[in-house]
């Protein structure tokens, strides 16, 4: 809703120059190898889109497709309707952060920014209140005859994101910038760009193989595997609902089980596992008998003295400090199951239990996945 | 300073000596006895007598009563120079594509084959390359053969400025290619990305980031071809055939027909403290740009 609000402010003062990307059917094959697989993304207006994968996956290549940096093999790229294939990368209203932040070494931080400006022949005195008007934005004013040399990483960082948007491109495209930052920078970081976005209303595609700056900063994102997007979708949807096998296990951890389909009922399912039945939701349609694989996160498990659920029994308790995790392995299988509880009362989180009890498992319907295999 | 250290700089020192040796014995020394030698009398049947006289650069400097400037050695050796300059920024105009060509390479395999092509040349004897330069492009050699045979006529290319001029160039090249390759090989590519993606046409991405970003391997490869062809010998020797003399040529007459030899070494001390005032400027820019 706020950010909503942002955008209609932003347009009504006329500085807001938003891009739609559509890329159709993009392939590109480096010799013999495929790094990105007949591709169709589409990024909206003004959104803050992330494309989060493993290293290799093809998420970088698709942004240098966007950037023009790279010639898709097949398939066509649109920016706001107009067919971008073919144009070169200075003809592309679109700018890219660098994960190395490519800075120009030979050029102050002020210079490196005015850069894009200076190539477009806007006003001396236009170009000097952008300028400032960008550094302020990154809280480097006081940084403007800095050499990059004489920067930390997050400041450089910084600088790029300046050099980047001073001209208001279209889209900002950004090749997983903070990977190179300590922790706490990175998480700080997030929150900058998040705001960085509401503020400029341009669309902002984002690399990252981080699922936690994915799910933070994200209005939708993009889970790609070996040249495909797996399932894209906004980040609460991806970590209540993912699709397949992949993206349960990529995206925060997930108890995987195998089961068999006991009885459907529309998009609810009832499993066997174990010795016990559970129900679960299912996006597809699965006929009963059929081997499947459920998903369900450690928070979401309930550890019972009785009930429907498969027995099992505690392995151990580890206290982590904000929360405690217990492994549990089902009765009769080599299955093991992390059971998770936030360290919130004064009392153990998991009560009265420890290793060597027995328990029954249990969940809500909507906590379990029926994954795509 | 504690004693770990001083052991260590000891230690260090020792590892210098060899070289510090060299290059006194084999370079120091030669150019301190040379600088002697230009101040002393000529013998009679070539080398010195051991009295000081400043005849050599009397002579070296005396004006040309036929000329309205100075006699030939100082002309010869601004000619050098000029000559030296412009086939610097030959080379340097040759190399840069092929130098960027080669570092564009994406596999590794390509791109040592290529080096090796240009490293090839200096694994050859520049005399016997020379010599088959001569022999290739003689009045009756296989180019003029060629000519004739597409139905153009024989050309003279051999004992002509031009063909001293190409030759310095030719020798040269390998000097450019190799600081140049090294240096786009170093440079970030992703920094001449942001520049295309910041929108920068080929020409402006070139002039504005691609030269600066390169510039100490064009400042280095630059010195090293001035140094070397300002005192070619071989060249306008043997593709020149006199026609074309450089300053190094005079030296060596200075040296075996005409038996001067203090006279040579006040040449030479002149072309040395030419290559030194170069040397130092071309330094003292890489400095101030930097």
């Amino acid at each position: 809703m706020v950010r909503n609000f942002l955008i209609v402010s932003c347009r009504a003062n006329g500085d807001r120059v938003a891009g739609q990307i559509d890329i159709r059917g993009v392939t590109k094959r480096f010799g013999a190898k495929t790094v990105v697989d007949a591709l169709d993304l589409q990024v909206e207006d003004g959104e803050f889109l992330s494309l989060l994968g493993p290293s290799g996956c093809g998420k970088s290549t698709t942004l240098r497709m966007i950037a023009g940096l790279e010639q898709p093999s097949e398939g066509r790229v649109w920016l706001n309707e107009i067919d971008i294939t073919d144009l070169p990368p200075h003809k592309r209203s679109v700018n890219t952060v660098f994960q190395s932040y490519a800075l120009f070494p030979h050029l102050n931080v002020a210079a490196n920014i005015a850069y894009a400006l200076k190539l477009r022949r806007v006003d001396r005195s236009k170009i000097a209140n952008q300028v400032s008007e960008a550094l302020e934005m990154v809280q480097m004013t006081d940084y403007a005859d800095h050499t990059p040399r004489q920067l930390s990483g997050g400041q450089q960082q910084r600088v790029a994101l300046a050099r980047a948007i001073v001209a208001r491109p279209n889209v900002l495209l950004l090749d997983e910038p903070l990977s190179a930052l300590d922790l706490k920078l990175r998480q700080a970081m997030r929150l900058e760009l998040k705001r960085l976005h509401q503020r400029l209303g341009i669309t902002f595609v984002y690399v990252t193989h981080d699922q936690g700056e994915a799910l933070t900063m994200s209005d939708r994102v993009a889970v790609m595997h070996e040249g495909k997007i797996l399932q894209l979708d906004k980040p609460e949807v991806l970590y209540e609902r993912p699709a397949t096998r992949y993206v349960a296990s990529f995206i925060g951890d997930a108890n995987l089980m195998n089961a068999v389909v006991a009885q459907v009922d529309g998009s609810k399912v009832t499993l066997k596992i174990g010795d016990g039945e559970l129900s679960a939701i299912s996006a597809t349609g699965l006929a009963t008998g059929a081997d499947v694989t459920v998903s369900v996160r450690p928070q979401r498990i309930q550890l019972l003295q009785q009930g429907s659920g498969p027995a099992g029994v505690i392995l151990e308790l580890t206290y982590l400090g904000d929360m405690v995790s217990a492994l549990v392995r089902l009765n009769g299988t080599d299955q093991h199951l992390n059971v998770l509880r936030l360290n919130i009362d004064r009392g153990h989180p998991f009560g009265e239990l420890k290793p060597g009890d027995p328990i029954r498992l249990g969940w809500d319907a909507e906590a379990a996945q029926v994954l795509v295999q | 300073m504690n004693t770990v250290e001083h052991r260590e700089q000891r230690r260090l020192f020792g590892l210098r000596a060899p070289a510090v040796v060299l290059v006194v014995a084999l370079y120091l020394l030669p150019l301190v006895l040379i600088l002697a030698y230009s101040f002393l009398e000529s013998g009679r049947a070539g080398s010195v007598q051991w009295v000081p006289s400043l005849d050599a650069y009397r002579e070296l400097l005396r004006p040309d009563p036929r000329a309205s400037t100075y006699n030939g050695y100082v002309t010869l050796l601004v000619r050098s120079s000029w000559w030296a300059a412009l086939a610097t920024l030959v080379t340097l105009a040759l190399s840069l594509p092929l130098a960027t060509f080669i570092a564009g390479r994406r596999s590794t395999l390509a791109k040592n084959a290529l080096l090796v092509a240009v490293v090839i040349p200096f694994w050859t004897s520049m005399l016997v390359r020379i010599y088959a330069v001569r022999f290739l492009l003689a009045n009756g050699g296989p180019v003029n053969g060629w000519l004739e045979a597409l139905g153009l006529e024989r050309r003279v290319f051999l004992n002509t400025p031009g063909i001293v001029f190409a030759g310095l160039v030719y020798t040269a090249l390998p000097f450019m290619v190799l600081p140049l390759y090294a240096a786009i090989e170093r440079a970030d590519r992703n920094v001449i990305n942001a520049a295309r993606d910041l929108g920068a046409n080929p020409f402006q991405v070139f002039f504005t980031v691609f030269v600066p970003l390169v510039r100490a391997g064009v400042i280095a490869g630059c010195m090293l071809v001035f140094v070397l062809s300002v005192s070619q010998y071989l060249v306008p020797t043997l593709l020149g055939g006199g026609k074309a003399n450089m300053i190094a040529n005079v030296i060596e007459n200075q040296f075996n027909e005409s038996q001067n030899w203090p006279l040579g070494s006040a040449i030479s001390v002149f072309l040395v403290v030419f290559s030194l005032i170069g040397t130092w400027w071309s330094v003292r820019f890489d400095e101030e740009t930097n």
